[in-house]
């Protein structure tokens, strides 16, 4: 599973707190601003930068030492919440 | 002024510039002052984003913190909110064949450096007299809600929204004895209207020397009811960085010179140049000498832009009156006004005595009561305020 940020949301940090902040661009899809956990944070930003959902995996599994099944949980876990949210989409896999 | 205030004005600047403010170091006390001015001028969420990372700031109980920090990511997200319902609104307006004048609000909004921190009540709109109607029925279409269809300004909320639109066919009140005539300066503004790009829509505006005079005479509407706040300065300041090249600042001038507002203009602009980032104080205001610290010590006065001292929004029937007397050539009708004011004044705050001219006395009554029943302190006060404020009127030249 791939995941595509929505065109028009940017992450803004407010007094410490990471912010996805729908642009009107974005408001339909993304109507409320969503604050963002660390790992969430994180995972936006990968994704934003053009990396596939692997790379944020790497990353996680870089900084939580766990297992490769753990770590994939985890990330779908925060990603989905993303997506629940409209700041990110779920495209099919390329291959 | 003294530390809090000087702080503020530091601090603000420092928003707009983008420069780091330095911690000053305060105590609890020196917090809660500061904070409390920001939001009496309603620039808290500006300010607490700024100073939320200073150590001194440890000196406010965590629970205190934790409040304001709150705080401002709700007003933060509401702001956000508040825009995206807006653009939406304006593009299906468009879509309709209908394009508005957009005023203030999200215009000034975006020339700051994180918009959705300035914060905005509401986003008026001014359109033909002759288009009111159609715009009033399209809002209602909207799922919104008018506050009151017999005000002369309309108003509109929608539910479980910050949306809030105020509809108007003049830029000033036409029933405004003190300011109706500041309309005249802005003779054929719709036909010099220009396109201005919010995010991914283009929004119709009046031209920026147009709608830089109508933030300077819009900050003089709010000195005569009870202050400018200091935020209406900021607005000005990034308006005339942001066309400084291209405004005809003779021409400009000249306009405020018609309405008596030269000297309070160029009070303004020094303002904003000493300490909100104004890059360079206009040629024609420039030259002219003006002591801007009475002005600056006003804006910095307790209350939400001197409204929300009711000895200061009381102050205000005798400034309005001042400057009314002074225009039409007639003696001033003193504190009498003050209690008992005009019918037309009475009639824009009271909808029934609007709707039935007979309850005007009822009105009057009903503003004696409510004035004996609210008043805290000195019964004096007001006016002592009043006649301070009338020679400050006086002072910037704009009654003799």
């Amino acid at each position: 599973m791939q995941y595509q940020c929505t065109p028009g949301v940017v992450m803004v940090k407010i007094c410490g707190t990471r912010l996805l902040v729908p642009t009107h661009e974005a408001s339909s899809l993304c109507p409320n601003v969503v604050r963002l956990s660390l790992p969430a944070a994180m995972g936006w930003s990968v994704l934003q930068a053009g990396n596939p959902v692997s790379a944020v995996e790497h990353i996680f599994s870089i900084l939580t030492k766990k297992p490769e099944d753990e770590v994939r949980e985890i990330v779908g876990k925060v990603l989905s919440g993303l997506v629940e949210a409209g700041a990110l989409s779920v495209r099919e896999d390329e291959s | 002024m003294n530390r809090i205030q000087e702080s503020l004005l530091q601090c603000f600047g420092s928003v707009l510039s983008g420069v780091v403010y330095a911690d000053p170091g305060f105590d609890e006390d020196q917090w809660n002052s500061l904070l409390r001015l920001s939001a009496e001028q309603e620039i808290f969420p500006l300010i607490y984003h700024a100073v939320s990372a200073f150590p001194s700031l440890s000196t406010l109980p965590a629970d205190r913190k934790r409040l304001f920090r709150q705080q401002t990511l709700d007003r933060f997200c509401s702001q956000v909110r508040q825009t995206n319902e807006f653009l939406t609104l304006v593009q299906h307006m468009q879509a309709a064949g209908m394009d508005p004048i957009v005023l203030k609000g999200i215009l000034c909004r975006s020339l700051y450096p994180i918009p959705s921190l300035r914060p905005s009540v509401d986003e008026d709109l001014l359109v033909p007299p002759e288009e009111a109607e159609q715009y009033h029925r399209f809002l209602l279409s909207e799922g919104m809600f008018c506050d009151d269809p017999d005000a002369e300004e309309l108003s509109y909320h929608r539910e479980n929204s910050p949306l809030y639109i105020e509809l108007h066919t003049s830029l000033f009140p036409m029933d405004a004895e003190a300011y109706s005539d500041l309309n005249a300066l802005f003779q054929g503004a719709e036909g010099r209207s220009v396109r201005v790009q919010v995010e991914d829509l283009s929004l119709r505006a009046l031209a920026p020397a147009d709608h830089l005079l109508f933030l300077i005479c819009h900050a003089y509407k709010h000195l005569l009811h009870g202050g400018v706040g200091i935020r209406q300065v900021a607005d000005m300041a990034l308006l005339a960085n942001a066309h400084l090249d291209e405004i005809n600042w003779e021409d400009l001038a000249a306009r405020c010179r018609q309405a008596g507002l030269e000297t309070f203009a160029a009070a303004l602009f020094r303002i904003a140049a000493r300490h909100l980032t104004l890059r360079e104080i206009p040629a024609p205001f420039a030259s002219l000498e003006v002591d801007v610290d009475p002005l600056l010590e006003d804006i910095l006065s307790d209350g939400v832009y001197g409204m929300e001292d009711e000895d200061r929004a009381h102050s205000g029937r005798i400034t309005l009156e001042a400057v009314a007397a002074a225009k039409q050539g007639r003696e001033e009708r003193g504190i009498w006004n003050s209690l008992f004011p005009g019918k037309s004044y009475l009639q824009t705050n009271y909808p029934y005595a609007r709707k039935y001219p007979i309850l005007v006395p009822v009105a009057w009554a009903n503003r004696l009561l409510l004035y004996v029943l609210r008043r805290k302190g000195d019964p004096g006060k007001s006016i002592q305020i009043g006649r301070e404020r009338v020679e400050l009127l006086r002072k910037y030249k704009i009654i003799p």
